[in-house]
């Protein structure tokens, strides 16, 4: 028998029809699991795969679609054996028909992977690496990956397949009619994410018909570069009497399919509804239809699991800010393990117009491996663009990389034999854009020449590997210009040189530049507009500069890459309006009714702001206030007496949750630029440890983020365990970091449990550590009930119990 | 069904509930109101609301009450459904982006994350409301009692994995943590019992004053 990849691009190839559509015309009751007929109905499943054979299809698909594991856990079966019975059946079919391939088909495990749900990359990609093991010891020709609709878990199941066989790799998401999976990626993210994991062929399946899978198939000629799989649905799904029908009859449904081929189509078959007379009818119209030739859609991409960046068309920003280099509140945050302040860095530089988000954990004393795979999952859970990966341990690369989701940028690989080495297959296996520094072991080439030449020697590293040329993107190296007066000329001929020779993407850091000399921002900016008419594609810089985001809307707008100045423009305007926001200098402190009480003293203007929630104000006023005022004087004279007003006021029912929140954010706004001043001098607030967890099985956190904002602000060290909290690990907490203090949260009764076991356990291993509850279904008998010594209704009681006990 | 945008749903939203929800009590200085539009505004541009629902034939078991292919223990569940020869397995989610959302603003904003978990708490009633609008055009549809879900009375969180799987949710995104936990968190999933009249308003079935659940905010004195 001819081997499936020589044939493909030769014909068309059809993979078969749906099954579990035919299984319930057999008796398959609803909610019963499909694979389990393997087991108890072997000859209709060979039947069926022998229908759609001798309808003329060359791939059928294995009942295995949910023979995960993790999804036969529910229905109780074992998963080697659902697995192992459904491709021999498939196999066996292939075998008396005498023509056809067999694919090991995976669908999703039925969970939503970290950091939006709780089940971890290592587990899914077990999950399928199982599955992808049990299916080629059984005979598996191919594996196809299918129904898709969550980026980072066909990731896990396409590293599954490519470490545990040889065999080709197909991959089918089921996208909306917006184009978008259910997780958020679009099209140019999907592909970039796929191809760059080197699958073989991908696709769409189910989800809708052939009809409207039309203007999705136009969108995937626009970006892929492999082969093209539809399997659509035999139409849209019509709800008749609560049951979900598909009503496209075979010869309309061959009719849009062989639309589909027309349009490049590779692989074409069906999924729900379909039946072997859609399938006869598909292979009859269309089996002497030609494969197109691929097209050629090679960009530079990086993705993320919710969108594509596309570097060369227009400059792209890589926010640098999260980079402990020189920055002590970062690296406190670091040695901390404060991930919420390295989150909050990204947010700020995405809202400031970054593109993606550079991030380099690396501290001498910390692991860097396990922060950068942390970083990197959290991250990716509130922001939506893409990373770099900056680091120079390659593990740490690998740790991140292999469970990103998407394909991300690599910074970076230089011209020395054990970088490339090291960082270059990496990218091979898990995809990526390199950044590619012109240096080797020798040092940074004085001469542009030195520096392309290095380039070259990268690329065709690179190239030999099998990366694309598209896939690499050269930093010429920014120099100080007041140590080397030449330098900035050679940096601006490198990358021009760089993009004429060879053809390939340039980035630069930029802010380097300007050190050691006055107005860096003005040498910054003016170096940076240089650069970007040198040809530079994407700059590593401080997004929340205004200087150098000013420099961009005005080259975009110079360089005909703003529509009519519309980006320009809308900038301008923006910045007119901020300036018009801010509040010209109250004369008299202000006072408001709903939170002064009647004969409360007047505070000076940043308790106002605190008070009155105004949270640009306060961070503003408390810079001024630092210049006269130590840190820890402005904490004590004005921040805390305005939080305890608004505290006393939210106790007495005068002011609302909401105002509370709103005072405890313009507050924090107050606090961290304090909290600046005394990083630099390397001081902190002094307040006892809080322990703060959500208890495990609930991943509500609300509740325990509000305690979390008021207990920081009146100075309490917060470590944060997040939520779904093992019972270990707050114990671990505890007394890893000699803790007095624990605050545990539950929103559900099924929960409550959970902190009972929390509490017991803590009471044997820390039997001088408090603990606090709260939560929705908390009542202060349930609290008694489970040990608890402190029930908290709301956030301001855990701020009295901690000042309480902790001073 | 037809469909309806999400902004036309934004506008059904009850800004009182918002504000309830969010603990503003009745007052609502413009303040306060810009919040609660701003992030309106911005779950607008996140949300994905979707649905899926199945019409079962409701029978009574040895173990619970018969729902199609599924069993749902206890008694209060029953009670509810005293009456009603079918019902509907119902979940709606507003989709993953909104969770992302919430917890990309709760790093900068504790009050902007509050005014959007509430934001979308109401957006999410109005989308359930409006699906049992769409619903009751269906044939006998007409009369149906309120949204029962898992966990409440004595029906375990746990029927969530029978529910959701026989519903299929994994086609509108919405799974569930090994815990039973609903992933998107902004996901609803129900019981609608269809009957001739309509039933039972409590969900719970007692009200409030049976509640053991003393402080809550949204108890009602009767």
């Amino acid at each position: 028998m001819k081997q499936l990849m020589s044939q493909l691009g030769k014909r068309i190839l059809f993979f078969d029809g749906a099954m579990g559509t035919l299984l319930q015309r057999e008796g398959l009751a609803p909610g019963q699991a499909p694979e389990s007929w393997n087991l108890t109905h072997p000859d209709t499943i060979r039947a069926i795969h022998r229908d759609y054979l001798r309808a003329g299809c060359d791939i059928v698909k294995a009942n295995t679609f949910g023979g995960n594991p993790l999804k036969l856990a529910e229905a109780g079966l074992c998963p080697a054996e659902v697995v192992t019975a459904g491709v021999r059946l498939a196999r066996e079919a292939v075998e008396v028909e005498g023509h056809g391939w067999v694919a090991l088909d995976m669908g999703p495990t039925g969970r939503l992977l970290q950091p939006m749900g709780d089940l971890s990359f290592d587990e899914a990609v077990e999950a399928y690496a199982q599955m992808v093991r049990d299916g080629v010891a059984a005979g598996a020709d191919c594996c196809l990956i299918e129904t898709m609709s969550d980026t980072l878990e066909t990731k896990a199941a396409v590293l599954a397949a490519k470490e545990n066989c040889d065999l080709p790799v197909f991959v089918t998401l089921t996208f909306d009619q917006r184009g978008r999976l259910l997780t958020g990626a679009d099209i140019p993210a999907a592909v970039a994410m796929l191809e760059g994991l080197g699958v073989d062929a991908l696709g769409l399946n189910c989800g809708f018909g052939p009809e409207q899978m039309l203007p999705l198939v136009e969108e995937l000629t626009r970006w892929a570069s492999v082969p093209l799989i539809v399997n659509p649905n035999a139409g849209l799904p019509v709800v008749v009497d609560g049951t979900t029908c598909y009503q496209v009859e075979p010869e309309e449904f061959a009719s849009w399919m062989e639309q589909l081929i027309a349009r490049g189509v590779w692989m074409a078959g069906g999924c729900c509804g379909t039946t072997p007379a859609h399938l006869a009818a598909l292979t009859a119209r269309c089996r002497e239809m030609k494969p197109l030739a691929l097209p050629d859609n090679r960009r530079t991409v990086v993705s993320s699991g919710a969108m594509a960046v596309v570097m060369g068309e227009d400059p792209v920003v890589i926010g640098e800010r999260i980079n402990p280099t020189g920055k002590s509140r970062l690296k406190q945050a670091l040695r901390e393990g404060n991930l919420d302040y390295i989150l909050s860095e990204g947010v700020k530089q995405q809202q400031n117009g970054a593109h993606i988000l550079d991030v380099n954990v690396g501290l001498p004393e910390i692991d860097e491996p396990a922060m950068m795979e942390q970083v990197v999952r959290e991250l990716q859970g509130v922001v939506p663009l893409p990373l770099q990966i900056d680091t120079s341990s390659p593990a740490a690369m690998e740790a991140a990389l292999r469970r990103y989701n998407g394909k991300a940028m690599i910074n970076s690989v230089n011209g020395r034999a054990e970088s490339m080495d090291a960082i270059l297959p990496l990218a091979k296996k898990y995809g990526g854009v390199v950044v590619a520094l012109t240096m080797d072991e020798k040092g940074i080439p004085e001469t542009a020449d030195g520096r392309v030449a290095i380039a070259r020697r990268i690329l065709d590293r690179a190239l030999a590997l099998g990366l694309r040329k598209e896939d690499l993107v050269v930093d010429a190296l920014t120099m100080t210009v007041s140590a080397e007066q030449e330098s900035a000329r050679v940096t601006l001929e490198t990358v021009r040189r760089i993009k004429a020779e060879l053809g390939l993407r340039t980035v630069l850091g930029v802010s380097n530049i300007s050190f050691g000399l006055p107005r860096r921002e003005l040498l910054g900016s003016s170096f940076f507009l240089l650069a970007l008419e040198a040809g530079l594609d994407a700059a590593i810089i401080n997004p929340g500069s205004a200087a150098m985001m000013d420099a961009l809307a005005a080259y975009r707008a110079l360089s005909g890459l703003d529509t009519q100045c519309g980006g320009y423009i809308a900038r301008c305007a923006a910045q007119a309006e901020a300036q018009a926001a801010a509040p010209v200098q109250a004369a008299q402190p202000v006072r408001t009714a709903a939170t002064a009480a009647p004969d409360a003293p007047s505070l000076g203007e940043l308790a106002a702001a605190v008070e009155q929630g105004r949270k640009e104000d306060a961070a503003r006023l408390a810079a001024e206030e630092l210049k006269a005022l130590p840190p820890l004087e402005l904490i004590d004279r004005q921040l805390i007496p305005a939080l305890d007003r608004v505290g006393k006021g939210f106790e007495q029912g005068r002011v609302f949750l909401p105002q509370l929140l709103m005072s405890a954010d313009a507050a924090r706004a107050a606090f961290e630029v304090v909290q600046e001043v005394l990083s630099r001098s390397g001081g902190r607030r002094q307040g006892g440890k809080v322990v703060l967890a959500t208890v495990q099985g609930d991943i509500h956190d609300i509740g325990k983020n509000i305690v979390k904002v008021l207990l920081e602000n009146y100075g309490f060290q917060v470590l944060d365990l997040g939520r779904d909290v093992p019972p270990e690990r707050v114990v671990e907490t505890v007394l890893a970091e000699d803790v007095k203090l624990v605050g545990l949260s539950a929103l559900m009764t099924t929960t409550v449990p959970a902190m009972a076991e929390t509490i017991r356990q803590l009471r044997q291993a820390a039997p001088d550590c408090r603990v606090m509850v709260g939560g929705a279904v908390m009542t202060p008998e349930y609290a008694a009930q489970i040990g608890a010594d402190h029930y908290g209704p709301d956030a301001m009681s855990s701020v009295h119990y901690a000042q309480e006990l902790l001073g | 069904m037809t469909a309806l945008s999400v902004s036309a749903l934004i506008a059904r939203v009850d800004r009182a509930e918002v504000l309830r929800y969010m603990g503003a009590a009745a007052q609502c200085d413009d303040t306060l109101s810009t919040l609660v539009e701003e992030a309106l505004a911005e779950l607008e541009k996140v949300a994905v609301p979707r649905m899926v629902w199945r019409r079962v034939e409701v029978t009574t078991q040895l173990d619970g009450i018969g729902l199609g292919p599924v069993t749902a223990p206890g008694a209060d569940l029953a009670r509810h459904l005293a009456g009603c020869r079918e019902a509907v397995l119902f979940a709606a989610t507003l989709g993953i982006g909104v969770d992302q959302l919430i917890r990309r603003v709760a790093l900068l904003s504790m009050s902007q994350s509050a005014a959007l978990q509430a934001g979308a708490a109401a957006l999410l009633e109005t989308y359930c409301d409006w699906c049992q609008e769409e619903l009751a055009q269906e044939p006998g549809a007409a009369h149906q009692r309120s949204r029962f879900s898992p966990g409440y009375g004595d029906l375990p969180l746990s029927f969530q994995g029978p529910l959701l799987h026989c519903l299929e949710s994994h086609r509108i995104g919405l799974t569930t943590t090994a815990a039973m936990m609903m992933v998107p968190t902004k996901s609803v999933s129900a019981i609608i019992g269809l009957g001739e009249e309509q039933g039972e308003k409590r969900p719970c079935g007692r009200g409030c004053a049976f509640c053991s659940k003393t402080d809550c905010a949204f108890r009602k004195v009767e």
